[in-house]
């Protein structure tokens, strides 16, 4: 199994999984998240920022390369740099009481050399993922999107009535080249936002099948 | 870019009430050469206008509000806490000009009322709901409680005060969410509910803006008891003229910069004493709030020197006697596509979907409101032609949107009080209510209390159509 990701402009998430769906998917679960813009300029001003929706689908193997078509095929009636779509393998897959074992294809797949890109994941404080994203994009990330979330906080945090304070996050995800990734966590690394005790943290994973979705892709 | 796509959707929004007017200049009132060349070049600067003002308001006073929510409940401290969401409330409504103006109205109904006391009421009044709204957050208290308590009581209250401060009592509900403050208030709220860890925090990230509404009303009544109705000479609503460009610019500028000034100042302090941003949050802020100011200004002259004048004249051809099938008809048309260019009800819809991680779309919420506003649009009609009391219309419909409450998902109930105060903004209060004011005036009603009657309607329709569309929701899925 695979769990496919697409990321796309505002309100076409819909459209994807549907598309998806007519390709033989079973459901999608949709996030929404802001992308960042690709000029520094208007990213501090403002006016780079886009809405997007981040789609998930988890994909039985054989039926992945054709609902990968339906995705790519659909975004190429929008505009061009509609999104990007790639995919993670999945080891374990529970559904209602079914539970789906998937061990092996990662060898498989690795030596098909699906596997040019990596993405990687900085959680921060709510205020400092652009901080973050321009440090990565002065080391060669080309672009990212920001999701809201919030920390679990700590036992020992608690009690303003009862209630838990719980701190804001926001999780930056970068899709890079492979060879980029070392450079842009290293650049991140000495930021402000990820030195202090419980301010952040960042990670890299690999991912395969990346896709460039819209008009002009191939 | 950002921008050219907020245009794109605003023009969806502006364009059907351009549409509307038009078709109605080519058959049934045509409008007087002038006055369709003014409304074309209003539509335009209210396109822009709430573009700018929108973008602005997504990076500019939504984090600041947010931020300095989330960073107060993070300081664990009632006092501070309580001290510190009541001097908001205060402060943004001192500065709204909007209160200003309601305040020298009662003057006129009673000039043995000092019209900076009743500011300062009906600023205490916001301020202490702020606090108590804020607080119940944090306590979890249920919502729907407050609600009901608070609006039997004002019902309960309104017995006892004179008519003429009745009708004020509900303007200021309406004047005190202004498009800067609503906007703030309910950021402010989602910010609290935010650092709240534990389950259905975003269920209560709203009803903070509903709840404030509540504050103004109750302090004028309150002090229509205790004052009285000594002079007995109506209040006629500004004659609506047409003022030329040169005059309305400088006069829209002051007043949005009354309600900007007190944002700005809490910005200062909550980055100085709460927040702490880095420096590249504080330009974005900052480049928001100017946009949010430039937008506003373009957006209320548009609304004042296009729509106004239009309005006007509309209301005067249709509410001829012969006329008054098509004028409740274009009422319900009206104000239909008029909500869905109100700019706080942009702001409402756009974080409701946001909070909602998407389930809850903002196409669905307009199109309840949508169906509300022109319900309440097309009542007031009936009402301009047929000039019975308003309170056939406002008991009955409180009556029924409190008692939705029992059947509505706590989120929707919460989220139909909020758009209660929001969809009564600037474009109700100008256009339509110059709409009304033509249309009563030319079929012989009373303009006073006719104009009184449809911004507390659009204020209450919302309660019933968005609690409905929560019920509805219930069957196709949880919430």
């Amino acid at each position: 199994m695979k769990i496919l990701t697409a990321i796309v402009p505002h309100n076409q998430g819909e459209l994807i999984a549907e598309a998806a769906r007519k390709a033989g998917a079973a459901g999608a679960t949709i996030q929404q998240g802001r992308g960042t813009a690709h000029n520094q300029i208007l990213q501090l001003l403002g006016l780079g920022d886009s809405e997007k929706d981040i789609v998930f689908i988890v994909v039985p193997l054989a039926s992945y390369p054709a609902i990968e078509k339906a995705i790519v095929d659909k975004s190429k009636l929008a505009k061009p740099h509609y999104g990007i779509l790639f995919s993670r393998h999945v080891h374990y897959f529970l559904k209602n009481t079914d539970v789906i074992f998937d061990q092996q294809i990662e060898e498989a797949d690795s030596m098909k050399n699906t596997n040019t890109h990596e993405l990687i994941t900085i959680i921060v404080n709510a205020g400092f993922a652009d901080d973050a994203m321009e440090a990565a994009r002065k080391a060669g990330a080309s672009g990212g999107t920001i999701l809201n979330g919030r920390g679990t906080g700590r036992a020992e945090d608690v009690s303003f009535f009862g209630i838990t304070i719980v701190p804001e996050k926001e999780v930056l995800l970068i899709l890079v080249e492979k060879g980029k990734s070392p450079a842009i966590l290293e650049a991140v690394k000495t930021l402000e936002s990820l030195t202090g005790p419980g301010t952040g943290i960042a990670y890299c994973t690999e991912v395969s099948d990346f896709v460039q979705l819209g008009k002009d892709t191939k | 870019m950002a921008l050219i796509h907020k245009i794109k959707e605003t023009i969806v929004s502006v364009v059907p009430i351009m549409v509307l007017v038009l078709i109605l200049n080519f058959t049934a009132a045509p409008l007087s050469p002038l006055t369709l060349l003014r409304f074309l070049i209003g539509g335009i600067f209210t396109i822009l206008g709430l573009s700018l003002f929108l973008l602005g308001a997504d990076i500019g006073i939504i984090p600041i509000g947010e931020k300095g929510g989330a960073a107060l409940t993070r300081k664990k401290n009632l006092p501070l806490f309580l001290c510190v969401s009541f001097a908001i409330g205060f402060i943004i409504t001192f500065a709204e000009p909007d209160v200003q103006v309601l305040a020298q109205q009662v003057q006129i109904i009673n000039p043995a009322v000092n019209s900076t006391l009743l500011v300062v009421m009906i600023s205490i009044g916001v301020g202490l709901f702020v606090s108590i709204g804020l607080l119940r957050t944090v306590l979890q208290i249920p919502i729907k409680l407050f609600f009901l308590i608070f609006y039997v009581l004002l019902f309960a209250a309104a017995f006892f005060t004179p008519s003429d401060f009745l009708s004020i009592a509900f303007d200021a509900g309406g004047a005190t969410t202004g498009p800067m403050t609503v906007p703030f208030i309910l950021a402010l709220g989602m910010g609290v509910a935010a650092v709240r860890g534990g389950k259905n925090n975003h269920t209560d990230s709203f009803g903070l803006t509903g709840l404030v509404s509540i504050g103004p009303i109750i302090a004028v009544i309150i002090l229509g008891i205790i004052m009285g109705n000594s002079n007995s000479t109506t209040l006629i609503p500004e004659a609506a003229a047409n003022p030329v460009l040169g005059h309305i610019i400088p006069e829209v500028f002051v007043e949005v910069s009354k309600a900007l000034l007190p944002l700005i100042i809490l910005f200062i302090l909550f980055q100085l004493f709460l927040i702490k941003m880095p420096p590249k949050q504080i330009i974005r802020m900052s480049a928001g709030l100017i946009y949010s100011f430039l937008g506003l200004i373009l957006f209320l002259t548009g609304v004042k020197y296009g729509f106004m004048p239009a309005g006007t004249e509309l209301g005067a051809v249709l509410g001829k006697p012969e006329n008054a099938a098509l004028l409740i008809l274009v009422g319900a048309i009206m104000g239909a596509v008029v909500v869905c260019a109100e700019p706080a009800v942009w702001v409402l819809t756009h974080q409701v979907e946001h909070i909602s991680g998407g389930s809850i779309k903002r196409k669905t919420l307009l199109t309840a409101l949508a169906f509300g506003v022109s319900l309440s649009i097309a009542l007031s009609m009936i009402r301009v032609t047929h000039g019975f009391s308003i309170w056939f219309y406002l008991i009955p419909g409180y009556t029924l949107a409190l008692l939705l409450m029992v059947f509505c998902p706590k989120m929707y109930t919460a989220i139909a009080f909020d758009s209660g105060g929001v969809a009564s903004g600037p474009m109700t209060s100008t256009f339509i209510l110059s709409f009304t004011l033509g249309a009563s005036l030319a079929s012989g009603g009373n303009p006073v209390t006719d104009a009184f009657g449809v911004i507390a309607m659009v204020a209450m329709t919302p309660l019933i159509a968005i609690q409905i569309l929560g019920i509805l929701s219930i069957k196709r899925g949880k919430h």
